[in-house]
């Protein structure tokens, strides 16, 4: 299994967004695809059309190990291959139990053992805060995407980002690669770019180096009214902006290859 | 293998519970309500005395629906409403052994009237479950006519 963590530190970066649309369409093409609601403020669980009680299975109980790993992995109504590990708001007090358990930011990297022969991606949508939570999402990763927005605060949040996996990986604690960074609300206006957006993405491809940046989610409704139609783009006839994810998809599938 | 594992993830009808997660700052409604309790419900409270209490219409109101939550709630099934719990449970257990609930509850009552133990047994359960039909349609109606006072 690929296990592959969207992570971004500010809130509004395209994080679950990000998830959710590579989650759907690999699963489409036939990748048996977990994705991993991590983030307590639960919008790819909602997203995903889940509305759990508080007597259900989640990442939480995943995480604690109260229940068998199997019982917190549900089937979406997507597809087949999508399957759901979700979360909701009480996700947040697991953070003691992984700061005081000594091995919190590898603790869900072993969780995950037990079940990946079974899927052959995971999708981790982390939450925005430096958390234990976001430590532990980290240390699991064998890739990183981080989408950022194209302005100064997707920027700094870029650089925390790549801050908090250096120190990371400093520590031992994760061996994550980046798979790419994703420019997200990419403003252009007929053939011009924003400004603001020009100079973010720049700073960007600094940071990284041209390689490692994507090709824009660009700033648009069209991606909330897949998600609110609970669709991919394609679906809705717009084929062009779903090409930052198959690029993703072509560079994990590279990956899933030489795994 | 892994495609038997996925299957049995794709079907998985029996989840276990957890213990309901609370949230420390919130207090909840309910947060007592069991199922076991439903054998256990509380005596029924002299109404016509309420109905007519016309001081405190929001207290009374207030206790009508903390009974009425107390009770199991129903859903329609077909034509036929039965306890939510309950529909459940009988429509996951016929799907799983590919019958239909219809044809269930004839084969039930073909075996149970054979059986005059049985029968005795079940219309006692019934008869239950009928006075506290009735009880949850009262309440029902005097939620309403507080709710309307001005009808």
């Amino acid at each position: 299994m690929l296990t592959i963590t969207v992570s971004s530190l500010s809130g509004g970066q395209g994080k679950t967004t990000t998830a959710l649309f590579l989650g759907r369409l690999l699963s489409r093409q036939g990748f048996t695809t977990l994705m991993l609601d991590s983030d307590p403020q639960h919008n790819l669980t909602t997203y995903l059309g889940f509305e759990l009680s508080p007597n259900q299975p989640t990442l939480l109980e995943f995480l604690k190990k109260t229940v068998a790993p199997e019982d917190c992995i549900y089937p979406t109504q997507d597809n087949d291959n999508l399957f759901l590990i979700p979360a909701d708001d009480q996700l947040d007090t697991v953070q003691d139990y992984l700061s005081n358990s000594g091995v919190g930011a590898t603790l869900l990297k072993r969780r995950l053992e037990v079940i990946s022969k079974i899927f052959k991606v995971c999708i981790i949508d982390a939450p925005p805060q430096r958390s234990q939570i976001c430590l532990t999402v980290i240390g699991a990763a064998d890739f990183l995407i981080i989408p950022a927005e194209a302005s100064v605060k997707g920027y700094g949040s870029l650089v925390r980002t790549l801050d908090l996996l250096s120190g990371l990986r400093d520590v031992g604690a994760t061996n994550a690669e980046i798979l790419g960074v994703l420019p997200f609300r990419d403003r252009w206006f007929g053939n011009t770019q924003a400004q603001e957006s020009r100079a973010a993405v720049d700073g960007m491809r600094d940071e990284v180096g041209e390689k490692l940046v994507l090709p824009s989610i660009r700033e648009s409704e069209r991606y909330k009214q897949a998600i609110n139609k609970r669709t991919t783009l394609s679906q809705l006839g717009y084929t062009d902006l779903e090409y930052p994810f198959e690029i993703l998809i072509d560079k994990i599938r590279t990956d899933i290859g030489s795994k | 293998m892994s495609d038997n594992v996925l299957n049995q993830l794709r079907n998985k009808r029996n989840r276990p519970t957890v213990t309901p997660r609370q949230d420390a700052l919130l207090t909840q409604e309910q947060p007592q309500a069991q199922p076991q309790e439903q054998n256990s419900l509380p005596q029924p409270t002299p109404v016509t005395e309420l109905a007519n209490s016309t001081a405190a219409p929001a207290d009374t109101l207030g206790e009508l629906k903390a009974e009425l939550e107390k009770y199991p709630q129903t859903r329609r099934h077909s034509a036929i409403v039965l306890e939510k719990d309950l529909d459940q449970e009988l429509t996951r257990f016929c799907k799983e052994l590919g019958i239909t609930v219809e044809v269930f509850l004839e084969a039930a009552w073909t075996v149970a009237s054979a059986d005059n133990a049985l029968t005795e047994k079940i219309t006692t359960e019934a008869k239950r479950r009928y006075d506290q039909r009735k009880r949850v349609g009262h309440i029902k109606r005097l939620i309403t006519m507080l709710s309307n006072p001005s009808k």
